[in-house]
């Protein structure tokens, strides 16, 4: 129908949508470009907060090759508390658990992987956040605690961790006192394609069913 | 509207317009007429493709980090390769996902830091710039590669070098480790049968056993062998050809001079008159007490102002060219051994120098070279001949593929012919893989030539199977000692392990081993307390003793285990003590060491595995070309 109007009625048409909405443009362009900048310097404070925490964590692994542990705790700590939104947080918590482990503090390691176990996004390193924590259960005789972590089914999902549960589970049971069982485990292990000396080590030391 | 714009279509706006819009239409889809004479990817990783090249560099990366090259399956280690780039490129990935990042600072410290960017030990711009230039990368890549590196290595390091190993479990591996077992053991040598082995016994076992005396499957080959070797012999260089060669090849006959210097130094700066003069005046009385037999070394030591050779008694080694400032050098070939120089200005001030060996470099003559330069040229001429005839022969040998014939026509020589031999075994030519692989291929089997084969860069052969005799069975007669040999061996293991299984019986029952050891007249072995990787006693004893639990409640443990061909050992495992952590702090560390490691390398494959069960990689072509 546009075919029916002359040249200066279409010109009339566009003025006056102009007129009515010239205001609502501006202010979505505005808005629009407002939204963009906003999206850059989000972007670029991420990246610098990024670059800055990955010094620290330069600095930490520094220090770990170094074998210097009380600065690489301190540095884990630092990452952990001040850079929370970044993935060098969860580094720096698991750095601290392996220093805490070390030191001693079995109770405060464990509850840095329980913290990075319940809050972190990222399946895998919940799955391996399982894995250390039921380690450092099993250094606390607090093995029921662990099989129970390492039995969740959540912990299911993470197929190319079960092996390595499967050993772990061996040990726990071991400590226990449960030795079928623990054999059990450490033959799953074993066939999940665990084999190692030290896996071999273990299973010789229970010794086979008499037949 | 088409019309609209046809007839409008006049002024220069409405041309511009209908190229922008003509353009994109006109190479719309021209990706994909461009995109049929490339390669496809092997693999698709996310966004990234994999192709054939990249493969193929991680492959001869990997080729070369292995120790031997004996044995390698191409296919399968062309398959690991691509595993291990999919792999690292999910590495990369997860690196950009979980944004880990380095800053401009961390990549130029770690820059500045390698040494092979250093000139003592500082940071050598210069030096980055050419080495960057010579591998054809622009600093701004470099750095990009840099980073990107770093990432993945944080990334990796974040891993593996958080697990932790509490120091209960490093107690535990220390326990076992060093756990000890002691024992008390009789072996019982193997006993002879005497059960008659009869007719019945001997068909019977030969019935059930048949497979195991079958005759082999073999095959006899002809063969024609072209070497590099056999070409070289026939080629007869005239004294003038020879001449000519000898001299192209003259470098290959000439041992350079082999020179060894000491000097002295005295330093002066150039450009000062007073301390020139000081300097030359005491060079000259050095120059004098030589003269007068004290000795350079001594002089050196005393007296060279360049302390690094002094203190070597003036040593500089041996010369190599323009190691040395120029002049110095040129008065240093000059002398005879043991010879001293005249003084010699130099920008450092003035030196002596002194030759302390010698041994002059030389030509060979012709004559003395003729034997060496007849074979090199032999060699050489024959080697573009061997390629040509190599060629040759694969293409006879592939048009008429029922016969060498042709082949053998052309290389004017008659084919050979080979004893039988196996796929495991064979002599002389057919010692060699290659030849049994292709004598024993499907094609060859069935009455082809086989395709060329290289035995070496400098022989190659074609073969075709003459004989082939397909595994049968062996007749009874044939063989017939061997079975009563092995009836008599197998009874004799199964009556020495019952006599053995009856002892273990007996002391279960609460008999001593004292007593037993009289009655199958044997001596009861007391071995002093093993650790389990004891090699005081036989290996299958001590994996037995290990693998045979705890006594419990001072109950001893009774086994048995063959130890070597036919005898038996009868154990009674008397006590398991634990090894006692804290004797060995530096066993301990070891240990802590080795379990952190493993278990972060062991973690970190988990953590791969899981990234690649989750990922999206397609593999488009499984099989290799």
């Amino acid at each position: 129908m546009d075919d029916y109007l002359t040249e200066e009625e279409r010109v009339e048409a566009l003025k006056r949508w102009w007129k009515e909405n010239a205001r609502s443009v501006v202010f979505g362009v505005g808005f629009g470009a407002l939204i963009v900048a906003g999206w850059n310097v989000w972007q670029s404070r991420q990246q610098q907060t990024a670059e800055q925490a990955s010094g620290v964590f330069q600095q930490l692994l520094k220090a770990d090759d170094d074998k210097q542990s009380e600065a690489a705790l301190k540095l884990s700590q630092r990452l952990a508390d001040e850079f929370p939104s970044t993935a060098y947080a969860w580094y720096g918590r698991l750095f601290s658990a392996k220093y805490k482990t070390a030191g001693g503090d079995l109770v405060g390691a464990r509850d840095q992987l329980l913290t990075v176990l319940a809050n972190a996004k990222d399946d895998n390193l919940k799955a391996l956040a399982r894995l250390r924590a039921a380690q450092v259960m099993l250094a606390l005789h607090q093995e029921e605690e662990g099989l129970k972590l390492i039995d969740a089914p959540e912990a299911k999902k993470a197929e190319a961790y079960q092996g390595l549960y499967a050993e772990l589970k061996g040990d726990l049971l071991l400590s226990l006192a449960r030795t079928e069982e623990a054999r059990t485990a450490y033959l799953q292990a074993k066939q999940l394609g665990q084999i190692s000396p030290l896996l071999e080590l273990k299973l010789q030391d229970l010794a086979a069913p008499k037949s | 509207m088409l019309q609209a714009i046809r007839d409008r279509a006049h002024g220069i706006f409405s041309w511009v317009l209908l190229i922008i819009i003509g353009v994109p239409f006109a190479l719309w889809g021209i990706q994909n007429y461009l995109d049929t004479g490339q390669e496809s990817p092997l693999a698709v990783v996310g966004k990234r493709k994999l192709y054939e090249r990249d493969v193929n560099r991680a492959y001869e990366q990997s080729l070369q980090s292995m120790p031997s090259l004996a044995q390698f399956d191409e296919k399968e280690i062309k398959r690991q390769s691509l595993e291990r780039l999919i792999r690292e490129e999910l590495i990369a990935e997860a690196t950009d996902a979980h944004q880990l990042r380095v800053s401009d600072d961390g990549v130029r410290d770690f820059l500045q830091g390698l040494p092979y960017f250093q000139t003592d030990g500082a940071f050598d711009r210069e030096k980055y710039r050419q080495l960057l230039a010579s591998q054809n990368l622009s600093p701004a890549e470099y750095a990009e590669q840099v980073r990107r590196a770093m990432a993945m290595e944080q990334y990796q390091r974040g891993i593996t070098d958080s697990a932790l190993v509490p120091e209960a479990q490093v107690e535990s591996l220390y326990r076992l480790r060093n756990q000890q077992r002691s024992i008390d053991y009789v072996v019982i040598p193997s006993l002879k049968s005497e059960q008659p082995v009869t007719e019945s016994d001997i068909s019977a076992y030969y019935e059930t056993h048949r497979a195991d005396f079958r005759e082999p499957e073999t095959v006899s080959i002809d063969y024609l062998l072209l070497t590099l070797d056999e070409l070289a012999g026939s080629v007869n260089p005239n004294e003038s050809e020879l001449r000519s060669f000898y001299e192209e090849q003259k470098g290959a006959f000439t041992t350079e001079e082999r020179r060894r210097v000491s000097h002295i130094l005295i330093a002066a700066e150039e450009g000062n008159a007073d301390a020139d003069k000081a300097a030359l005046a005491k060079i000259q009385a050095i120059r004098e007490r030589l003269a007068n037999g004290e000795t350079f070394a001594k002089l050196a030591k005393e007296q060279s102002e360049d302390t690094v050779s002094a203190a070597k008694g003036g040593d500089l080694g041996v010369l190599a060219k323009g190691t040395i400032d120029p002049a110095l050098e040129k008065a240093a070939k000059a002398l005879a051994k043991g010879q001293v120089s005249d003084p010699v200005r130099t920008p450092f001030g003035y030196h002596l120098i002194q030759t302390t060996e010698l041994e002059p470099g030389s030509t060979k003559s012709f004559e003395q070279a003729k034997p060496e330069l007849v074979k090199m040229f032999q060699r050489n001429a024959a080697d573009s001949r061997f390629y040509e005839l190599g060629q040759k022969l694969t293409e006879l040998s592939f048009e008429h593929p029922d016969t060498l014939e042709p082949a053998a026509k052309m290389l004017g020589k008659s084919a050979q012919t080979s004893a039988p031999f196996t796929r495991e075994t064979g002599e002389g030519l057919t010692a060699k893989p290659a030849v049994r692989d292709a004598a024993f291929s499907e094609d060859v089997l069935n009455g082809k030539n086989s395709d060329l084969i290289e035995l070496s860069p400098e022989e190659v052969a074609v073969i075709r199977v003459r004989d082939h005799r397909p595994a049968a069975d062996r007749a009874l007669e044939a063989v017939r000692a061997q079975v009563i040999e092995r009836i008599r061996h197998e009874r004799s293991v199964a009556l020495t392990q019952q006599r053995a299984a009856d002892t273990v019986k007996a002391l279960d029952g609460g008999a001593t081993l004292t007593d037993q050891a009289k009655a199958l007249r044997v001596q009861v072995q007391s071995p002093a307390p093993f650790r389990r990787d004891s090699d005081a006693l036989p290996e299958p004893l001590v994996t037995a003793v290990f693998g045979a639990g705890r006594p419990k409640d001072a109950q001893h443990i009774n086994g048995l285990v063959a130890i070597d061909d036919g005898s038996q050992a009868v154990y009674q495992l008397k006590s398991v003590v634990d090894g006692k952590s804290g004797e060995g702090d530096q066993e301990l560390g070891r240990l802590r060491e080795y379990l952190n490691n493993y278990a972060g390398q062991r973690q970190f494959t988990a953590w791969v595995d899981q990234l690649r069960r989750e990922a999206d990689v397609e593999i488009t072509r499984s099989e290799q070309p």
